[in-house]
């Protein structure tokens, strides 16, 4: 109830203040933010909140006009719009993660923005020309406009509250971002201001591309929802300077302005978008191939490549703190054995076993590592031969405690440093020499029973 | 949201049950092979502490979803004899003795949420969840 009436008052606010600049038509603006405010709250919060929309739209305009039957007329539109968005939104663009990928934008911006806006403009229209509101004649123009505002109202306020309300940060902001995040707002009001202000008033020189170096910080240093928030900003004080007549959408009849201006932002809105969503895709995919580049696929643990990296940073840490460190190489017995009985399924799980006994047995420092087929390794700071095997002995415990069938066996070797080596080559040679005897004494065991 | 999957825990095979339900609901929520094994390590610990300490209990898992990301979310219950020391229950080390230990430090190790409540001699909830990196 409390989420109805606050969103319904913050639609009621976003209408009153685009009525403000309705100049061709007392229920008719170029500058429409609820069209976006409903589009954000369908997607985030489903049709479910369609009553506090309707009722904030018809309160709106039956305080404007005081028709009660075009106001109710406008408001079925302008709920419909937001529904018949929505449902496009879901369907075709992913929903609440449309603003990820270009495809989506795209699909957002013809679906959403430019064809349910329709449906709000023709009813709305229709319900001032049969209250008497608007002449049949002027009716086209005054569509236009109508459509123009709702569109602008999806592409400029939707992102921003889509992308700050729906998505969740991936990791908290650092001190040195926060203040980065600042200094580019500062810039960011500041340039808006330079484009737009009439910092030479009787020139309206058309410098709007000094805009773009901002969203492009935006969009490189930080992510699409900066970017949506620069966009809403830089609305904000085009709209405000263009009304009072100065910069370069100015110098026309004020609904003119306003119209040229919301196309501009329309278009530097959704260019930004992309921008944004392409740099964020990038920057994942360099994430996703670094993780690849030192990960096991399977099993999620260091591969070779990263177990020798932990290794050097280990020698270079104890050659400095002269504490010692220990590698322990584990081996599952029999994976051969398991594949051709069980299948390559049973082999693939069998070594996720050994991993998860691995992961829960190491520390947060330790690193788990799978570097050849049935061959793993613990790599342990500041831990001795004991411990060692301590840690050992907790990796075979799981794996025997485990009912998990078929049942799993591994063998261990354990080499510290210094004591058994001082390089990568010579831990690991230490560590397998170890293994193999373990190994054979089993087998020289097994073979006697 | 599927209906969250109630698990009894009270023999080492219910651990394996555990586990594997949570290798499964993690696979079928679109978690890489990797991140399933990481659910499955955690799980394995937790279920095995109740086995281990409780003798008996539950574990609770489900898909949760918050902000547009899925998570898989474990709950372990038990009214076993709860832990004394929990700051020294949650140390990450081998310092304690048996080879398994309490499993909770590894579990919260695991996971990206982790919570644990203990009352002695009422029991001990842990509550932990893993969210789906970003697609």
């Amino acid at each position: 109830m409390t989420l109805l009436v606050g969103l319904a008052a913050v639609y009621y606010l976003g209408a009153k203040l685009g009525l403000r600049f309705a100049y061709i038509n007392s229920s008719v603006t170029t500058i429409w933010p609820p069209t976006g405010i409903a589009l954000a709250a369908f997607v985030l919060l489903g049709s479910r909140v369609w009553p506090a929309i309707f009722g904030a739209a018809f309160l709106a305009n039956l305080t404007t006009t005081g028709a009660v039957w075009s106001s109710l007329g406008i408001a079925i539109g302008n709920t419909t719009e937001g529904l018949l968005g929505t449902y496009l939104v879901n369907k075709f663009a992913q929903g609440g993660h449309v603003f990820g990928r270009v495809r989506d934008i795209m699909r957002f911006t013809a679906l959403a923005a430019l064809f349910s806006t329709t449906v709000s403009a023709s009813i709305g229209i229709t319900s001032l020309a049969l209250g008497g509101l608007l002449s049949w004649q002027d009716a086209p123009r005054v569509w236009l406009t109508w459509w123009l505002g709702d569109a602008v109202g999806d592409i400029v306020i939707a992102p921003a509250l889509i992308l700050w309300v729906g998505v969740k940060p991936a990791v908290a902001w650092t001190r040195r971002r926060f203040v980065e995040a600042i200094v580019l707002a500062l810039i960011t009001l500041l340039v808006s201001y330079g484009i737009f202000g009439g910092v030479f008033p009787t020139r309206h020189y058309p410098l709007t591309v000094l805009l773009w170096p901002v969203m492009l910080w935006a969009a490189f240093r930080f992510s699409p929802r900066e970017s949506a928030t620069a966009m809403l900003l830089v609305s904000f004080i085009a709209i405000w300077r263009t009304l009072g007549g100065v910069g370069p959408f100015s110098g026309y009849a004020p609904n003119e302005s306003l119209v040229l201006l919301q196309v501009w932002s329309g278009f530097t809105a959704i260019t930004s978008l992309v921008v944004a969503a392409v740099v964020a895709a990038r920057r994942e995919i360099q994430g996703t191939w670094r993780e690849l580049a030192v990960t096991d696929p399977l099993t999620g643990l260091a591969n070779h490549a990263q177990l020798v990296n932990a290794l050097e940073t280990e020698i270079r840490r104890s050659g400095r703190s002269g504490q010692p460190f220990a590698v322990v190489l584990l081996d599952l017995d029999g994976l051969k054995k398991i594949n051709d009985r069980h299948g390559h399924l049973a082999g693939s799980l069998a070594i996720r076993r050994v991993a998860e006994s691995l992961l829960g047995s190491c520390r947060a420092t330790d690193t788990a590592a799978r570097f050849g087929g049935d061959e793993f390794a613990l790599v342990l700071p500041g831990t001795g031969e004991v411990g060692a095997w301590h840690a050992a002995r907790g990796v075979v415990d799981r794996l025997e405690t485990d009912a998990e069938k078929p049942s799993l066996s591994i063998s261990m070797g354990v080499a510290t440093y210094p004591g058994d080596g001082d390089t990568v080559e010579a831990l690991l040679n230490a560590a397998d020499i170890a293994l193999y005897e373990t190994k054979g004494r089993r087998k020289r065991r097994a073979a006697r029973v | 949201m599927s209906e969250p999957l109630r698990l009894p825990i009270a023999a080492d095979v219910d651990v394996v049950e555990a586990r594997q339900r949570g290798r499964a609901l993690a696979a079928d929520a679109g978690f890489s092979s990797a991140e399933q094994t990481v659910i499955a390590a955690a799980i394995s610990e937790i279920a095995r502490n109740i086995v281990m300490y409780a003798k008996q209990g539950e574990i609770i898992l489900s898909l949760v979803q918050s902000g547009g990301r899925q998570g898989v979310a474990v709950v372990a219950i038990d009214e076993g004899p709860g832990i004394p020391d929990l700051k020294r229950a949650m140390q990450d080390g081998y310092s304690t003795g048996d080879g398994v230990g309490t499993g909770l430090p590894g579990a919260k190790r695991l996971m990206d949420e982790f919570e644990v409540e203990s009352v002695v001699g009422r029991g001990t909830t842990v509550k932990m969840t893993k969210w789906r990196r970003a697609v």
